[in-house]
């Protein structure tokens, strides 16, 4: 698909692309889902089939990092925060829910697909984290839903009363009887129903700017909370323990701020439904991997464009060709990892097992690194993130993509970029989405409107380094290792790598704008060894600039960046 | 300053996409779907925004950017031509 996205469609479109039923497509996509079950769950041995250790063994497959002591595959595809279950169960749950909202949005007629991908979320959602955390994360969903879509008068006193009953369920303490919790619930229903039909819709109607501020806190309430909750702790010495539904709710902050942008920017209706903003943000790809590729799916328009844009059983097969290259990385990750850790320590190259963490430990405890291992750990190090984010991240485009939307890849052959500005288009699709609307565009409209070279270097400024390290890497970082005021300073150390970043694209933007390229990379002529240069160099130096952000504890500001020179073959030593 | 009517703006157009982002294999036509074959990049969109800009001597803002109006030269064309009437 293109960088613009699709265009808006009718819905005289998409019930076109609702094309007949074809069974040979729905069994393919069921039978995937129970190899995914054989491969990943206990299911293989209730069922008494073999193992899947046991039938690699047999058919002569060196199963060495593949499968963990319950003979089926050790992956990290797995369900965030809760250990309501074991692993194994939780992705047979997922299974089972990705199959119901597939055949749910498969048959039923196009006015209940959408809402049939939210109620299957619900359910996989209700079994794997219980009632209150549920209902938390749809309170949260729900307020900003208040917030952003005004409702009608005849609906306002329902919509504001069913956001009390949900606060009450997720947060107020059960009664003994019958008559306690409901008279609670009628409680708090009354009091959230007249808080926003007294206070919050009159003030919003009345005043523009209010109504513009509140949608701002709403949607930035992730930010906030970072910013409000380390200082907290910062003063008091207490961090905040945020309920799992509000925390849930805070990852979905990078798809809320490009809802926002759609909403600004007039491209979607003022007037949205329930079900279609809450399936903007819950559906069964959310479950998996939870905090990670969290801006798969995007905002508004991009999901509204993309949903039954093409016939349905092409995306579906689609679907399934992303879920095989999903099981390539889930399985052989750690086997490529290793095997590419060997290869290079067979060559006399130590890479540190493919982690810069303990390159950088290494060197700060006085070891000696030298520009090979640099280079070579710093690529392998990337390349063992990418696979294993690649797995969940493409099984989670591959629900999308089954349930009936043409998402884009998370990841799109990275290895094909020959400068920087491709890389950014092909490496973290979603992510770069997330920045270039939210950060760059704004910039770049607005600043420095009779400067070329101001205008694009600010755009990317704004976009690569403020908006990637406050909203990407600090928010991101906060809600990893918790509201703690010396998480701020931890996340600041690593400012280098934003700049570098932000001057290699900027440099890579204007080289092109002047020098227009002339011809398409990697067409087979004589120049095809030039683009493998500018391809490793274009990876390199992406890669090498992460020296500066993933430091190990006890490294300085100075250690990174000797051994970033180190890199480039020069020793300060 | 230059007059445009929509058959010049479509001809501007058309040098420029063929000059800026050449494709021989491709003709481009008014129905040609720009956001797939020439404007498939970040920096593309730029390089069209700015060409727009420069040439016709209109403003564009953040929202102009949508695969509706760069959807082709049709499109484009008549996007500019508002613009300059505006």
């Amino acid at each position: 698909m293109s960088f613009l996205g699709n265009s808006p469609l009718t819905p005289e479109q998409q019930q076109e692309n609702d094309t007949p039923v074809k069974w040979s497509v729905i069994l393919a996509v069921l039978g995937t889902l129970l190899v995914y079950a054989y491969l990943f769950t206990q299911i293989a041995d209730w069922a008494n089939l073999p193992l899947p250790q046991d039938l690699a063994e047999e058919m002569g497959i060196e199963t060495e990092n593949i499968f963990d002591s319950d003979h089926n595959v050790d992956s990290e595809m797995f369900i965030s925060s809760t250990d309501e279950f074991s692993n194994d169960d939780e992705r047979l749950i997922l299974f089972s829910i990705v199959a119901v909202a597939f055949l749910c949005s498969y048959f039923l007629p196009m006015r209940f697909k959408k809402g049939s991908l939210f109620i299957s979320f619900l359910i996989g959602m209700g079994v794997l984290y219980g009632l209150r955390t549920t209902t938390c994360l749809l309170l949260a969903h729900w307020l900003v839903y208040l917030v952003l879509h005004i409702p009608k008068a005849s609906h306002k006193f329902a919509f504001g009363f069913l956001a009390g009953v949900l606060a009450c369920i997720a947060f107020a303490e059960p009664g003994d009887s019958w008559f306690e919790n409901a008279s609670l619930i009628s409680a708090w229903g009354m009091a959230f129903c007249l808080f926003f039909n007294l206070l919050i819709w009159p003030v919003m109607l009345r005043f523009k700017v209010c109504a513009k501020v509140l949608r701002t806190l709403v949607i930035q309430s992730a930010l906030i909370t970072v910013f409000m909750g380390a200082i907290w702790e910062g003063v008091h010495g207490e961090a905040w323990a945020l309920p799992l539904g509000v925390l849930l709710f805070f990852w979905h902050w990078e798809r809320l701020m490009m809802y926002h942008v759609d909403y600004k920017s007039g491209r979607m209706p003022k007037e949205v439904s329930p079900i279609a903003y809450l399936s903007v943000f819950l559906t069964p790809a959310s479950l998996p991997n939870w905090k990670w590729g969290v801006t798969v799916g995007q905002g508004y328009t991009y999901l509204e464009n993309n949903f039954y844009c093409v016939d349905k059983n092409r995306l579906a097969i689609e679907g399934l060709k992303i879920w095989g290259i999903a099981l390539i990385y889930l399985v052989f990750n750690d086997v490529i990892r290793y095997g590419l850790v060997n290869l290079f320590q067979s060559f006399g190259i130590e890479v540190y097992n493919a982690r810069i963490t303990r390159m950088v430990s290494h060197y700060v405890s006085g070891g000696e690194v030298t520009t090979s291992s640099v280079l070579a750990t710093t690529v392998l190090d990337q390349i063992r993130w990418m696979m294993l984010w690649g797995g969940s991240v493409h099984f989670k485009t591959g629900i999308w993509r089954v349930c009936g939307y043409q998402m884009d890849p998370y990841f799109n052959k990275p290895w094909m970029s020959t400068n920087l500005v491709s890389f950014w288009v092909r490496f973290t699709f979603h992510y770069r989405e997330f920045l270039v609307r939210c950060f760059y565009y704004p910039t770049f409209f607005k600043y420095f409107k009779n400067n070329i070279v101001l205008r694009i270097t600010f755009a990317t400024f704004a976009a690569v380094t403020i908006g990637n390290l406050v909203w990407g890497h600090m928010t991101e970082g906060m809600f990893y290792h918790g509201l703690n005021y010396s998480n701020f300073g931890e996340v600041l150390k690593t400012w280098p790598y934003f700049i570098l970043l932000t001057l290699g694209i900027t440099v890579t933007e204007l080289y092109l704008f002047w020098r227009k390229p002339k011809r398409k990379a990697w067409t087979l002529d004589r120049y095809w060894v030039t683009d493998f240069f500018a391809m490793y160099c274009t990876i390199q130096f992406y890669c090498i600039i992460h020296v500066f952000a993933k430091p190990s504890s006890g490294a300085t500001l100075t250690d990174c960046a000797k051994l970033f020179l180190i890199g480039f073959g020069i020793h300060l030593d | 300053m230059e007059k445009f009517d929509k058959e010049k703006i479509i001809s501007d157009l058309k040098h420029f996409f063929q000059t800026e982002f050449p494709a021989p294999d491709i003709e481009l036509t008014e129905t040609s779907d720009l956001p797939s074959l020439f404007i498939i990049d970040s920096l593309r969109v730029l390089t069209t925004v700015l060409h727009l800009e420069q040439h016709f001597g209109i403003s564009l803002i953040e929202s102009d950017v949508s695969a509706e109006i760069f959807q082709n030269l049709d499109s484009l064309s008549d996007f500019v031509l508002t613009k300059l009437q505006a």
